[in-house]
């Protein structure tokens, strides 16, 4: 598992924490039942706080990302289909901002882009 | 118990050694001048003990050992039985000396017997009591110091004078019996405990600067 | 669990006084202790520890009075000097400290011994002030000890083992049941590893918070000097105004300042900063 942290950013470290782990179950790099290391541990290898790694699990527990059960550790819980599709909509809707971004660049309507996008939407269907 | 006990050894062991030389040589020299030079030899005897105190003001040592798992009456107690201890070793020393010394043909020796050597023991522990109260009830060397350079030096103008006045006759008399001796020492005994009880008392309610 | 609490302890010494300190060390977490030099952390460390007593109040250690000698078996302290005889060795203190402590390990002194790279023959009074820090940790480990107290442990470190002293303390707390307090002037040891902040000042505790509430709710503000003007400054907790415009301590939630966004700059706030704010308050 790969964290990196900034700590010059104004998001808090646990927040940071939470992101890229959320991230990682989303993009299939952790997998339902893969064990990850105790928040003790955690804390020890990103060398932030205990309270830090602390709160970063108990909220993903919370959220059900997380399963952990005492003596055995925190595992990766096995995730609701629609938080992934949630999720994969949100990251389309990324790409959206960008080529709208674009487009504006190069001078293209509203109309232009949506004109363009049923043509390519069409073509594909046939 | 014992580490600290062991601890006091390790820290004077030097000087212990190189002290121990000066009073054979002063106690010798005594036998041939004067019985005041037990004066000196008193002095000498208390310097390794008021070394340990002011090693222990320098380095702040308190401070270190009341956070070991020690209680405080230990430390104190710890500090007591290694005077004792210390006490006992040099008694024994000069009667070593004396045997050797008595032994060399042609060589004439004062004749010291058992309850003397008793009486001059129980002198010592009633002195020691004195004095390491007054330490544990000051805990400021310099003032600890003066308190007891004044004492020491007050008992000792006292007994010389005392002595020459005749007032102490009954005592050096006395002081030939066994009997007497031992009602000497066990006075001078419960003196040493009852003022390391006192000092355990002081101890355990004082702060350590 | 709280493996220290102070309840209302009240002190005076000469020229100094500790005035109603409530203070709680949480198991299994660092705390750090911060304030300004003479602020009072040395003196509550030692009062902690039973070598001051308080004039008021009362102080538990593992929920017993701090009196019993006994419950230093499991705490493992470093203060600002080491108060050894300066002609032992770490031999002979080794020989004195060690019998005195059940949980004492040969195989952890011999490896820290040997991380810290200490001389074991050579006399105290030849060590630098560096090594006698790292001597008085060797001992304060070396027991494995449940509660680690250090008054500046990292004053008069070189930048490379006072990184080595905080990765170690990292380590040590990776058993849940270990628990660290320290105090610190200098603040950016404690950034990244702290729990908890314990804050004193003039001999009061200032602030009392969890580092996660701490990197939430306390924002760095600076922005141009005409913005400031009496409503906002009311909403710091301390402002420094300079030429070149304001820097200030904001306490609560920065989406006040999300519609000024391009007139100001938020950042996390150190706690550095938050002990410049709240010692100096606004100039």
């Amino acid at each position: 598992m790969n964290i990196l942290l900034s700590t010059t950013s104004k998001e808090p470290l646990f927040q940071q924490i939470k992101e890229q782990i959320k991230q990682q179950i989303y993009t299939g790099e952790l997998t339902e039942g893969e064990a990850l290391p105790s928040m003790r541990v955690l804390a020890k290898q990103l060398k932030v706080s205990v309270i830090t790694s602390k709160r970063a699990y108990e909220d993903l527990e919370k959220e059900g990302f997380l399963v952990s059960s005492v003596g055995k550790g925190t595992f990766v819980a096995g995730q609701q289909p629609h938080f992934l599709r949630e999720w994969q909509v949100r990251e389309l809707e990324n790409d959206f901002e960008q080529l709208i971004a674009d487009a504006k660049r190069l001078g293209l309507t509203k109309r232009d882009l949506l004109e363009r996008l049923e043509i390519f939407f069409e073509g594909d269907e046939s | 118990m014992l580490p600290l006990v062991k601890r006091d050894f390790l820290l004077s062991r030097a000087t212990i050694v190189s002290l121990t030389i000066i009073f054979v040589s002063a106690y010798l020299v005594s036998f041939f001048i004067d019985t005041s030079q037990y004066t000196l030899f008193i002095y000498l005897y208390l310097i390794p003990i008021f070394s340990l105190f002011t090693l222990d003001y320098r380095g702040k040592i308190n401070c270190y050992v009341i956070s070991l798992p020690i209680k405080r009456s230990t430390i104190v107690k710890a500090r007591y039985l290694f005077s004792f201890c210390y006490t006992v070793f040099l008694i024994l020393l000069l009667w070593i000396v004396d045997l050797v010394v008595g032994s060399i043909p042609n060589i004439q020796m004062e004749s010291i017997i058992m309850s003397n050597r008793i009486v001059l023991f129980s002198v010592l522990i009633a002195l020691l009591a004195i004095l390491l109260l007054i330490h544990y009830l000051i805990l400021y060397l310099l003032i600890t110091a003066f308190v007891s350079f004044v004492t020491l030096f007050t008992l000792m103008v006292c007994g010389i004078i005392a002595t020459a006045m005749g007032w102490l006759d009954w005592f050096y008399a006395l002081s030939n019996h066994l009997y007497f001796s031992t009602i000497v020492l066990i006075l001078a005994t419960l003196l040493f405990y009852l003022s390391m009880k006192a000092s355990e008392k002081l101890f355990s309610q004082r702060e350590i600067y | 669990m709280n493996t220290v609490e102070l309840n209302h302890v009240s002190k005076e010494l000469k020229g100094f006084s500790l005035k109603d300190l409530s203070i709680k060390v949480p198991q299994g977490y660092i705390t750090g202790f911060i304030g300004p030099n003479g602020s009072g952390k040395s003196t509550t460390i030692h009062m902690i520890m039973d070598i001051l007593k308080p004039d008021q109040g009362e102080i538990k250690l593992f929920d017993s009075p701090n009196t019993e000698a006994q419950l230093k078996q499991k705490i493992g302290f470093v203060y600002d000097e080491l108060y050894m005889y300066e002609n032992f060795t770490i031999k002979k203190m080794k020989a004195f400290i060690a019998p005195l402590y059940d949980g004492w390990d040969d195989q952890l002194f011999n490896k820290y011994l040997h991380e810290f790279d200490l001389p074991f023959r050579k006399k105290l009074k030849h060590f630098s002030k560096g090594m006698k820090m790292k001597c008085s940790l060797l001992f304060a480990l070396a027991h494995n000890p449940e509660f680690i107290i250090m008054d500046e442990p990292t004053a008069g470190l070189d930048p490379i083992f006072r990184r080595e002293l905080i990765d170690l303390l990292q380590e040590l707390m990776v058993d849940e049941k270990r628990t660290i307090f320290f105090s610190t002037h200098t603040t950016t040891d404690l950034d990244h590893i702290a729990d908890y902040i314990v804050f004193i000042n003039k001999g009061e505790i200032v602030m009392q918070k969890s580092m996660a509430d701490i990197q939430e709710y306390f924002h760095i503000i600076k922005g141009r000097s005409d913005m400031l003007d009496q409503d906002m400054r009311s909403l710091f907790l301390g402002v420094r105004e300079t030429a070149q415009g304001f820097t200030a301590l904001l306490e609560g939630d920065s989406s006040l300042f999300d519609e000024f966004k391009n007139d100001v700059i938020i950042e996390k706030a150190t706690l550095e900063d938050i002990m410049y704010f709240k010692t100096k308050g606004s100039n």
